[in-house]
């Protein structure tokens, strides 16, 4: 199996960025839509509101179901919760804050996958030991450490946006906030690999410019 | 950088072309104009060995150090 060149492991997963790009651009504007609808005429009557997380990306939905006109539906990468007879207050302002994580998140993952985009055309090229590839692989770091303070921000206000306006008879939602351990070593990692890239890329440097 | 690479005048001197100088000493064109340009970072040893042997020259003749920029400090 060929990694690096035309009709490689690389070029598959270049392919395969540019169709995830395109579907991140049409989830943001789905996303952007959804908020300016929501400013403009606010939620659907007799909304059914979920709020999920899943793969560190927190997310919200919500449906027009007449017989559970009251529903609250909490989601996590194992578990959904639906609360029934949840009575929940400034739904507008709750549902709007999760879509603006939502684009920011999207938007991260988008700066991400620009940066791995234009990191497999070089692989792709046959070029990887470019300074560029320095700087991309450092900015993808910086970016997963950008991602890790929105969400942190995200838990200390949505967290207690939920606290403070989903209302559920005998049941207490408290909000916790902290920073994700494995993502803040991912990041760290991909930040270390960078330098060693930069490395490479001065030795590859040196040995084309030794005569 | 302090190394002033003196190719161009040797091979003057010994009425030598780029593409005979490259093709006896076995090295590409693109690496003698590397060479001779003065942006090359390092010379191989074999490779000066055989520009000196075909140019029938010393490596001072070709090589020179000069007080650079970065030294004066």
């Amino acid at each position: 199996m060929r990694y690096l060149g035309k009709s490689s492991v690389a070029s598959f997963l270049r392919i395969a960025l540019s169709v995830v790009w395109v579907m991140g651009i049409a989830l943001i504007v789905f996303l952007v839509v959804g908020s300016i609808l929501l400013i403009v005429f606010g939620p659907p009557q007799g909304a059914c509101i979920s709020i999920g997380s899943s793969h560190d990306i927190v997310s919200i939905g919500f449906t027009n179901i007449q017989s559970h006109p009251k529903i609250f539906t909490l989601q996590t990468d194992f578990l959904q919760v639906e609360f029934m007879d949840a009575v929940i207050k400034n739904s507008k302002q709750l549902i709007l804050g999760f879509l603006s994580l939502g684009i920011i998140m999207v938007g991260l993952g988008m700066a991400i996958i620009y940066q791995l985009r234009k990191i497999l055309t070089t692989l792709e090229a046959g070029t990887p030991f470019v300074i560029e590839n320095v700087n991309r692989i450092r900015k993808i770091g910086l970016l997963i450490f950008g991602g890790i303070v929105a969400q942190f921000i995200a838990g200390l206000f949505l967290g207690r946006a939920i606290m403070e306006n989903v209302i559920v008879k005998g049941t207490i939602f408290t909000a916790k906030s902290g920073f994700n351990g494995d993502t803040i070593f991912i990041a760290l990692v991909i930040l270390v690999i960078a330098e060693i890239f930069r490395q490479g890329t001065l030795l590859k440097e040196e040995h084309d410019l030794t005569i | 950088m302090s190394i002033i690479v003196h190719l161009d005048k040797v091979m003057l001197e010994r009425k030598v072309s780029l593409t005979e100088l490259a093709e006896n000493v076995g090295i590409t064109m693109a690496n003698l104009s590397i060479l001779k340009s003065g942006k090359a970072k390092a010379v191989r040893f074999s490779t000066l060995d055989s520009i000196c042997h075909y140019l029938q020259c010393q490596p001072a003749d070709i090589l020179e150090w000069i007080l650079g920029e970065e030294d004066k400090d």
